[in-house]
């Protein structure tokens, strides 16, 4: 179903009513226009009717003069003009003007106005017993009298309609534009923007709609800050007891060298590590798990891979066993995302690379102008493991001791940020390893 | 080295700070920001480890606070945060390592030793006096390419004087390094040790100033 727009139908509304109502208007003017001039008519045959009263007495007395004087009388008279008879008691015609039929008016003979198709006749009782004086107007006149003041009042009405929708689209434009200044501004909010709107001086209705918005904002923000906190402080409360239950069992596994118990001690410690990794994995897959909530910013990727290698080489499995490769020109490798997401990212990738690669090989990291390729020497991985790689809980290989959650959280941000990953075994050109690579999307 | 640990956590605390002090180290080890304020205004301290959540305020400030002044204490933050943005305002604080919870006690060991080389202006971990050579990454000391065990008190009495391969250590932060707190000395521990590791690594290897302290003969 095709949207509709407000101001279409704003203006489509406003518009027909308006019509709607000249319309009425113009029928009522009509008829009421109707109604007077066929009054104001029917007062002046009245009127005629009662002025050749005292021509009857003449007309019956001296019926020739007064036929060849009517005649004189009307012969520069409109055709359209009244016609009148003096009928005698048997209907036969005393007297008529030069335009009245030959005929008597086919009027029955009583005081009054009567109609017939052609004429609207007068007649009245004439000052001799039994003749009547009968004044007529055409139908055709009077109709075209009628229609003319019907269209004089009506007709500039319809000629504004065209000016009248006009104007309404002018108004009702111009009365938007303070609704389209504060669509737009909404519209430019989003996850990476939830900042206040100002006032933008707004009409009353309007700034109700800004304050609200503006409050709704505020809310938001604070949840998604809340939520951010939330998984940090869920982090720090989480792994400090893992740390302290790791570090307790450390000293106790160290007591237990020598002893019987010295394979189950190593066998804990082993656990309660996977344990931790586990749990930080799983609140990293949390803190990376929505789409909407990731801010957009311009973050800087070589800062995040700087801090991240230089971690990752103080480490005792790792050390100079990352070797990184700028292969880009430009110095900084920007891209659009969270500073921390993306952080929890290259930090998965980089920790796949660590468990899972051959141990006595090179991790190499290659960084070109819009991808980041890892790659480590390992077994082939065979096609079908490869595409399941990116689903939570799938390792390669058992030995290794991952969650099975890194890739899968790479994948999702990767998405997240408009992005990909891409998985290969063999490394291109070799017989075997393994290689993930991240592709970015270009800047907007 | 004389180590303070800062860490509310009660037994990763002490766990730390047994590990620690097998591994050779002094540990001062306090829960709160405040003795710690005083601590590090009252001792001197090569290290300090510190968590960056604590009940009375927040380690980072302190740790800005410490900067702030002048002191260049090497410190290495331990925290449950494992953020880039957290670990970046770590280091912008003037943190020289980040290590995050849960983690391996070695690891603490390891980069409290590579923290404290940084420190000492010794970018390589071997440090060749006469005919010892001392490893410090696996601690160990060789005497004409021959390995010599050494306790782990016999080792950080050498890590002391090694730490100033020139200068002359006197008595006194021989025992300041290498006893925290509240630890009982003898009056003869520290001519005890010299007296073992002179033992172990040729008597020339350590030179007695009269009065003063006692140097690596180079």
């Amino acid at each position: 179903m095709a949207r509709w727009s407000l101001v279409s139908r704003l203006i489509w509304l406003l518009t027909s009513l308006m019509a709607g109502l000249w319309l009425l208007g113009s029928v009522a003017a009509g008829v009421l226009t109707a109604f007077e001039i066929n009054e104001r008519l029917d007062d002046a045959i009245e009127e005629v009717a009662q002025r050749l009263l005292p021509a009857t007495d003449d007309a019956l007395t001296q019926p020739v003069a007064m036929q060849q004087r009517a005649k004189q009388l009307v012969a520069t008279m409109n055709p359209k003009a009244l016609a009148y008879q003096i009928v005698g008691p048997s209907g036969e015609i005393v007297m008529r003007s030069e335009n009245a039929p030959q005929e008597a008016f086919p009027i029955p003979r009583q005081r009054g106005f009567h109609s017939t198709p052609q004429y609207r006749v007068y007649a009245q009782p004439a000052a001799v017993d039994g003749y009547f004086i009968e004044v007529a107007e055409p139908a055709m006149h009077r109709s075209e009298a009628v229609w003319r003041a019907i269209a004089l009042s009506a007709g500039p009405l319809l000629l504004l309609l065209p000016l009248s929708w006009l104007l309404i689209r002018w108004a009702v434009f111009r009365g938007m534009r303070s609704l389209d200044e504060l669509r737009s501004e909404i519209g430019r909010r989003d996850s990476s923007n939830l900042s206040q709107i100002a006032d933008m001086g707004l009409p009353i209705e309007l700034s109700q709609i800004l304050a609200a918005v503006n409050r709704l904002l505020k809310r938001l923000e604070l949840a998604l800050a809340t939520e951010r906190q939330f998984a940090a402080n869920s982090a720090h409360e989480l792994r400090t007891p893992i740390a302290a239950v790791l570090a307790q069992m450390q000293i106790l596994s160290t007591e237990l060298i020598g002893t019987s118990h010295t394979e189950r001690a190593a066998l804990i410690v082993s656990q309660i590590k996977r344990l931790g990794s586990l749990a930080e994995k799983l609140l990293q897959l949390s803190r990376t798990g929505t789409r909407g909530e990731m801010r957009l910013e311009r973050i800087d990727l070589m800062t995040v891979l700087q801090v991240l290698v230089d971690e990752f080489r103080s480490r005792n499995d790792v050390g100079d066993r990352l070797v990184v490769t700028t292969a880009c020109s430009d110095e900084d490798f920007i891209v659009q995302g969270e500073l921390d997401v993306l952080g929890i990212t290259l930090r998965n990738l980089i920790e796949n690379a660590v468990l899972y690669g051959a141990q006595d090989e090179p991790i190499e990291m290659i960084v070109e102008h819009d991808r980041i390729r890892l790659l480590n020497g390992c077994k082939i991985i065979p096609a079908e493991t490869l595409k399941t790689l990116r689903k939570p809980f799938v390792r390669a290989s058992s030995i290794g001791g991952g969650g099975g959650l890194g890739l899968a959280i790479v994948d999702n941000v990767m998405k997240q940020i408009g992005g990909s990953l891409a998985l290969f075994s063999p490394i291109a050109g070799r017989s075997n390893g393994f290689e993930a690579m991240l592709i970015f999307p270009k800047l907007s | 080295m004389r180590v303070l640990l800062v860490e509310d956590e009660p037994h990763l605390g002490a766990a730390l700070q047994e590990h620690l002090r097998a591994a050779g180290h002094a540990v001062d080890w306090f829960e709160l920001l405040e003795p710690t304020e005083h601590a590090v205004l009252t001792v001197s301290y090569d290290a300090l480890l510190l968590d960056l959540h604590l009940p009375d305020g927040r380690g980072l400030e302190f740790l800005r606070r410490l900067r702030r002044r002048g002191d260049h204490l090497p410190v290495i933050i331990l925290t449950a945060r494992d953020l880039v943005s957290d670990r970046i305002e770590g280091l912008k604080a003037g943190a020289d390592d980040y290590v995050v919870k849960p983690f391996d006690l070695d690891e603490v060991t390891a980069r409290l030793d590579a923290v404290s080389r940084r420190y000492v202006g010794r970018l390589t971990s071997v440090l060749r006096v006469g005919s010892v050579e001392l490893e410090h990454e696996s601690k160990t000391a060789r005497l004409n390419g021959q390995a010599v065990e050494l306790s782990a008190r016999e080792w950080a009495v050498i890590d002391v004087l090694a730490r100033r391969p020139h200068s002359i250590v006197s008595k006194e932060q021989i025992e300041d390094a290498l006893y925290a707190f509240g630890e009982e000395i003898e009056s003869n521990t520290i001519e005890v040790y010299i007296s073992r590791i002179r033992r172990k690594l040729g008597r020339d290897f350590i030179r007695t100033i009269r009065g003063l302290g006692y140097r690596l003969e180079h």
